[in-house]
């Protein structure tokens, strides 16, 4: 009898104790463990940045302007600002008031990060698999080896573009070895995170830009197209050069612009630009806006997917209205001048040049200077529904990130710095070729580009004659102050230099790259805010450098330094400000 | 609301039974919220010797339940608005509605018409819940001895339940007529404005259509939840010295296995009214992979835990008791890692028999003053495992489906959802409580006290980090919170009958006090949050803390005045998500009540039973509902509130309640939207949640055993109870809100009075 009991005691203790670790073990759901390349490289299928700097960088720059502050007429508009805190990107103060929209610096700082945590755990995995020498219990074939290959050069050209974007929003533009050293960078995350709240250091300057140039050679080593489904968003070889040449530029290494310039045309010469675009009409802005970022489009070399409510500025206090249209997408330029529009009548009517091409592009049928414009190539929303009954999801903005209209134009401003004018010119003028409308040419006179075109055009005589300088097209350029390189800008290369500069900013429209070229260039820009609000940006102002996000601050992490006290100045108001309602 | 249950029980001593059945039949408290349930339960013991017993139960229950059409909420964060699309509760209908709506007649909404009564006719849930539970328990006693005792259970039991919702919108409801308003009738307008329609991204300058051309929509949600339970348990019981020294010894293991599966099917154009055909329409197909949607989903979900318990108890000279406990659980939730995985608590108590004490027996304090005395005393450390969202011991990635633009560019990733945290651990908390029991003459007064102190820490809270790692917003254990308080409970037998029969009263009361503060707390609340009816912790306040934006009275123009966060008059409300500037903001103070009780009042006589409980809580603020707006529609509902409104200049002296803005007011001031919202949650808006509530009085008659007993019926008795009778005190701000509901919409419902008669009897 006890001898039956003590038999069933134990078989109940041993149930108890003996299955327990696999029964703990099991997986709650469907979380998934990193054990093979496939899970590899659909991770890296998220490691792209999911917010968009395009707002934080469109709203610094000289592309936007304040809608409550009076125009040349005295008229002032009242339309609220989208988001508050866009008042305060306006104003280049510390962003303070949201921190949890994807457009603030918060946003910036989360998604290049998490980006670069996913580029991370790739990286760390594939060392495992290396010291292991087998991938889920078997050996690595020369197959495993290519594509672990191609996932360790995606995974570093990732690690290496966010920390070259971080840095050029939260860090002063690159300023030479000396100098750079001496200037604080942002921290290079190169492990994955596994404690919580580690606190960091943000280096120099000049480390982060060694550090994003051994990720990028390292990554360009092993970068391959073999094992991509969708190569146009991922780093593929062109795209892969497209951002070396960005880099290079950046850093004034002019020879090594060009060099992987042509590696990304693979060639000496793009396959393609943008003439198919500028060539059709599209009555429906989806379609148009569409068929500019799709990836048949041989032009665009990398999209990345955003999540950003940007294009809803668009009608609200800060848009790229007044001379921030006048002096990009919807004002004059070398070849256009005589492209003539008009919208309204009597007084109101108002009369500009601009490229045609432009014209069917716009949101708005008129680029009114007052209305603001869109080009919705480089800024449209589409909407992808979480819950489509409740009309709640979630705001995508494509960014054509890499394109061969970009790379041309870095092309051709190392040519110059090269000294070598024909070759630029060349640039510019496929450039400037690509654009002409060809159906509209003949109504609207837009011509081939000459090298007489840009001397005559980017000329401060020229533009006061012609009552262009409200537009402020040209700018005062401080390259060498800002970062010295045996290549000095001379006075023969300046109209080259203001072309190129304006290229860039009618290219890039809307996607916050016009901020980090007013940057590079050693741009002094202004903005008017409000009833009398005057702010100036210097040339190397510290501002340059967005201040890093509010939390972060707060977390530790050492802040930008900022002029104190910031003095405003005041303009007089104008006697018969009206009030305009929207 | 009708209940009928039948019950029979009887057995030898060789084995017992008990089963039941019941059916419960509600036609619901507003329109479209029918409930049955039906039950049934059998129990049965076996005696196989009288050392060994075997338990076996069943227990099952079937649910069907009406519900009006619902969809999820959604918070505008900026502006501090709840919507929900489609809403048709009854209730936030009728509360909502301005009162010029005749609700017999057809309105549009949603480009199409609506009625709300055909609406819940034509839209409607139904609910069914399936609970089956089997258990088997084996009890063994080796020994059974005078002195010495051993006992071994051994339980196991197996549960399903399954969840069933359809929800159907029948094809000429208002959420279907939406989707081809528009297309059908034709109407360029409506087809241009509506965004339920499609659009063709492939289609060059397509015109909007409809992909639900005819028919309507089937929601279907199933979620099916199986549970085994294994526990056995051995107690050893050994009394060394004729109950001087008494030992008992206690130690369990336990198995929990759980799984869910939910599946969810969206089935559009079903012609409900030709046979439920289905018409699909195959754009809606491409429609919603272009939206990355799914007309399916499936979700698993498997929880493991095991725990070992072991307990000791030892009482001395049957006076001083103690008592010890030690807990070891693990569960599966960090997944494959070994890391926070375990977790270890623990327990001391200790009692004193005061009343046994010779000296308490010997001392001047007679037996009737104090009858019954003991003291109590206990500290524990237990824990939680935190929310099951927290499960990022390691880092975790998740299959994803990210958006594209194009159809033929979508790929599968992985998303990297949650860092790795190699320091998570348990939420913990130490807790002293001290008791005291007493019992006054001849324990006809009875007193439960208990006083005690917890403090929690190592919380799961948010912490901004630098976010080099990736993500500045992460939760990890970071917070600490303390509270205290005070229970009691007196029962007195005020009255006791001499005979049965006669007349008597016996009093109940109850009353807790808790006090909790945040001691650590990184987060950073925005405004919104903190002002905000369901509270928000911040760190030196109460667990869930309200705040009132100051109100600054009204401007010459009846517009509501504020202070902003930076500390001057606004017109232009503030900014919601301010999270540093917090300081303007008044503490108005706890959600959750800091006294809450109960006063219950029995009186019998001859049969009759009468019954009357109120309810209190005090000490807690409420937000009133959002009424005001910068701008209202035709069909918004106004609050008595708006007959004191500004309506005049000078106004503003006498009232604090805004005017209604003028066109010209909204446009020339863009943000008086934020000023109306402001004042929606400043301090003019909340009211004190303080209520005394008479909870129920029921009138029960016992039918007498000789009446009975010529039915051939055993008992008998009627009741009649009211529930929810009313309010005997609550801020008069209210206006007559319920201070203990909070209404979110959808299927919310306040407490309803209820009246119900019961009739029991028993063969």
């Amino acid at each position: 009898m006890k001898l039956r009991y003590k038999i069933l005691f134990i078989a109940i203790a041993l149930i108890g104790l003996s299955s327990c670790k696999d029964f703990l073990e099991k997986v709650p759901d469907t979380r998934v463990y990193l054990v093979n390349l496939d899970q590899l490289e659909q991770l890296l299928v998220t490691a792209y940045t999911q917010t968009n700097y395009a707002a934080l960088g469109e709203l610094s720059s000289d592309n936007v302007i304040d809608t409550n502050s009076p125009s040349e007429d005295g008229m002032r508009y009242n339309y609220s600002s989208y988001n508050q805190y866009d008042e305060q990107i306006y104003a280049w103060e510390d962003v303070t008031l949201d921190i949890s929209d994807s457009d603030t610096p918060s946003g910036i700082w989360n998604g290049c990060y998490a980006a670069i945590a996913a580029a991370n755990a790739v990286l760390e995995k594939l060392g495992e698999f290396e010291t292991e020498g087998a991938i889920e219990g078997e050996a690595i074939t020369a197959n495993d080896r290519a594509r672990m290959d191609a996932i360790r050069g995606e995974a570093l050209m990732i690690r290496a573009y966010h920390h070259y974007i971080l840095a050029q929003i939260f860090c002063m533009p690159y300023s030479g070895p000396q100098k750079s050293a001496t200037l604080p960078g942002i921290p290079y995350a190169t492990k994955p995170e596994t404690e919580l709240d580690p606190k960091y250091d943000r280096g120099t300057l000049q480390q982060t830009y060694d550090n994003i140039e051994n990720d990028m050679l390292e990554g360009l080593k092993y970068i391959s197209e073999d094992f991509y489904e969708v190569p146009k968003y991922h780093f593929n070889i062109a795209a892969s050069h497209a951002f070396a040449a960005r880099f290079y530029t950046a850093k004034r290494e002019y020879e090594k612009v060009i060099e992987h310039a042509n590696a990304s045309f693979k060639g000496t010469k793009p396959e393609a630009m943008r003439n198919d675009f500028w060539d059709k009409d599209f009555y429906d802005l989806d379609n148009g806006a569409r068929y500019y970022t799709s990836v048949d489009r041989p032009g665009n070399y990398m999209m990345i997917d955003t999540y950003s409510t940007w294009l809803r500025r668009w009608g609200h206090r800060f848009w790229t209205a007044r001379e921030g249209l006048r002096g990009s997408i919807g004002g004059p330029g070398p070849s256009w001048e005589n492209c003539k529009f008009s919208y309204g009548s009597g007084k109101n009517k108002e009369e500009w040049s601009m490229m045609p091409c432009f014209m069917n592009s716009f949101l708005s049928s008129s680029a009114h200077s007052e209305y603001g414009a869109i080009f919705l190539g480089t800024c449209w929303e589409q909407f992808e529904y979480t819950d489509k009954i409740a009309g709640i999801g979630y705001v995508h903005m494509i960014r054509p990130e890499f394109t061969s209209q970009d790379v041309i134009l870095l092309r051709a401003e190392a040519n110059l710095f090269l000294g070598n004018v024909d070759a630029a010119f060349e640039d510019l003028y496929l450039w400037n070729h690509d654009h002409l409308k060809l159906d509209s040419t003949a109504n609207y006179n837009m011509v081939e580009l000459t090298k007489d075109l840009i001397v005559k055009f980017y000329n401060e005589d020229y533009q006061r004659r012609r009552d262009y300088t409200k537009f402020g097209i040209m700018k005062e350029f401080h390259i060498d102050e800002i970062c010295p390189c045996e290549h000095p800008m001379t006075p023969e290369i300046e109209p080259y230099m203001q072309c190129i500069q304006h290229f860039r900013r009618i290219q890039n429209i809307h996607m916050g790259n016009r901020w980090f070229d007013i940057k590079r260039y050693g741009f002094s820009i202004t903005h008017k805010m409000g009833i009398n609000r005057v702010i100036t940006l210097e040339v190397n102002d510290p501002r340059y450098a967005i201040q890093i996000p509010n939390e972060v601050i707060g977390a530790g992490l050492e802040p930008n330094p900022r002029p104190t006290p910031v003095v405003y100045q005041s303009m007089p108001v104008t006697r018969d400000a009206r009030i305009v309602n929207n | 609301m009708q209940n009928h249950s039948v019950s029979v029980s009887g057995g030898t001593d060789k084995g017992s039974f008990y089963t039941s059945a019941s059916v419960m039949t509600d036609p619901g408290w507003y329109k479209s919220s029918r409930v049955e349930r039906y039950t049934f339960n059998a129990n049965a013991i076996y005696n196989l010797t009288d050392r060994i017993r075997i338990k076996i139960l069943n227990s099952d229950s079937f649910r069907d339940q009406k519900a009006p059409g619902t969809l999820s909420q959604n918070v505008d964060v900026v502006s501090g608005e709840v919507r929900r699309d489609f809403d048709i509760n009854p209730y936030s209908f009728a509360l909502n509605t301005a009162r010029t709506v005749d609700p017999n007649q057809r309105y549009i909404r949603n480009y199409t018409t609506f009625n709300i009564f055909d609406e819940l006719e034509q839209n409607y849930i139904d609910l069914n819940v399936t609970d089956l539970k089997f258990q088997g328990e084996l009890n063994i006693k080796p020994i059974v001895k005078q002195d010495q005792s051993l006992e071994f259970n051994v339980l196991g039991s197996m549960r399903v339940a399954t969840t069933e919702q359809n929800h159907y919108v029948l094809d000429n409801s208002n959420q279907a007529m939406a989707y081809r308003a528009g297309i059908n009738p034709d109407n360029a307008i409506i087809r241009s404005s509506n965004s339920y329609l499609y659009t063709d991204p492939d289609v060059e300058n397509a015109l909007p259509e409809t992909i639900l051309d005819k028919g309507g929509m089937l929601f279907y949600t199933k979620n099916n939840n199986k549970s085994f339970t294994f526990r056995a348990s051995g107690q050893y019981m050994k009394d060394f010295g004729h109950g001087n020294h008494l030992i008992n010894l206690y130690a369990a293991m336990e198995a929990v296995r759980f799984d869910r599966f939910s599946e969810s099917f969206n089935a559009w154009g079903i012609v409900y009214a030709n046979g439920n055909l289905p018409f699909t329409n195959y754009k809606l197909f491409k429609q919603m992979q272009e939206e990355n949607g799914s007309y399916y989903s499936v979700g698993e979900y498997h929880r493991r835990d095991m725990a070992y318990i072991a307990n000791a108890n030892y009482a001395l000279l049957g006076r001083y008791i103690l008592n010890g406990t030690l807990r070891y659980e693990g569960s599966n939730q960090m997944g494959k890692t070994s890391q926070s995985r375990w977790l270890p608590t623990w327990n001391v108590s200790a009692a004193w028999n005061i009343h046994d004490e010779p000296f308490f027996q010997n001392s001047a304090i007679s037996k009737k003053a104090i009858t019954y005395a003991k003291m109590r005393l206990s500290y524990s450390l237990t824990a939680e495992s935190g929310p099951t969202s927290m499960a990022n011991a390691e880092a975790l990635y998740y299959p994803t489906r990210p958006w594209r633009q194009e159809l033929d560019t979508y790929e599968m990733g992985l998303a990297l959802s949650g860092l790795g945290n190699t320091e998570l651990t348990y939420e913990k908390k130490h807790e002293f409580d001290l008791g005291i029991d007493l019992g006054f003459l001849y324990n006809r007064i009875n007193l439960v006290f208990d006083w005690y102190v917890r403090n929690n820490f190592d919380l799961i809270g948010l912490i901004r980090t630098q976010g080099v790692g990736g993500d500045t917003n992460k939760y990890g254990n970071v917070a600490e919170m303390k509270s205290h308080g005070v229970e009691f409970t007196i029962t007195s037998h005020n009255i006791e009958p001499k005979h049965r029969g006669d007349f008597a009263w016996d009093t109940d009361l109850t009353f807790s006090y808790t006090n909790t503060e945040i001691t650590k707390l990184q987060s950073r609340s925005r405004v919104i949050d903190l002002v905000r009816g369901s509270g928000f912790p911040l760190e030196g306040y109460p667990h869930r803390a309200i705040f009132s934006i100051p109100f600054a009275g009204l401007d010459a123009h009846g517009m509501p005045l504020c202070i902003d966060e930076n500390g001057n008059v606004s017109n232009v409300g503030l900014n919601f998500q301010e999270f540093e500037k917090l300081d303007f903001l008044k503490y108005e103070g706890p959600v959750d009540p800091t006294f809450t009780g109960g006063f219950g009042n029995n009186f019998s006589f001859k049969g009759f039973h009468l019954n009357v409980f109120m309810t209190y809580a005090f000490g807690n603020k409420l937000r009133l509902d959002q009424t005001f707006g910068a701008g209202y529609s035709d069909l918004t509902s106004f609050t008595k509130d708006f007959k004191n409104r500004w309506v005049l200049p000078g106004d503003e002296m006498v009232t604090t309640i805004p005017a209604i803005a003028s066109r010209r007011q909204v446009y020339s001031n863009t943000y008086l939207g934020y000023a109306y919202n402001a004042y929606n949650y400043s301090t003019e808006r909340i009211a004190d949640g303080g209520f005394v509530r008479l909870k129920e009085i029921s009138l029960t008659y016992d039918v007498p055993t000789r009446v009975i007993s010529h039915l051939r019926l055993t008992t008998a008795s009627v009741k009649l109870a009211a529930t929810n009778i009313c309010l005997l005190y609550a801020d008069k701000k209210l206006n007559g809100q319920d201070p203990e509901f909070f209404n979110s919409g959808g299927v919310a419902s306040p407490n309803p009075k209820q009246f119900t008669l019961t009739l029991r009897l028993g063969m």
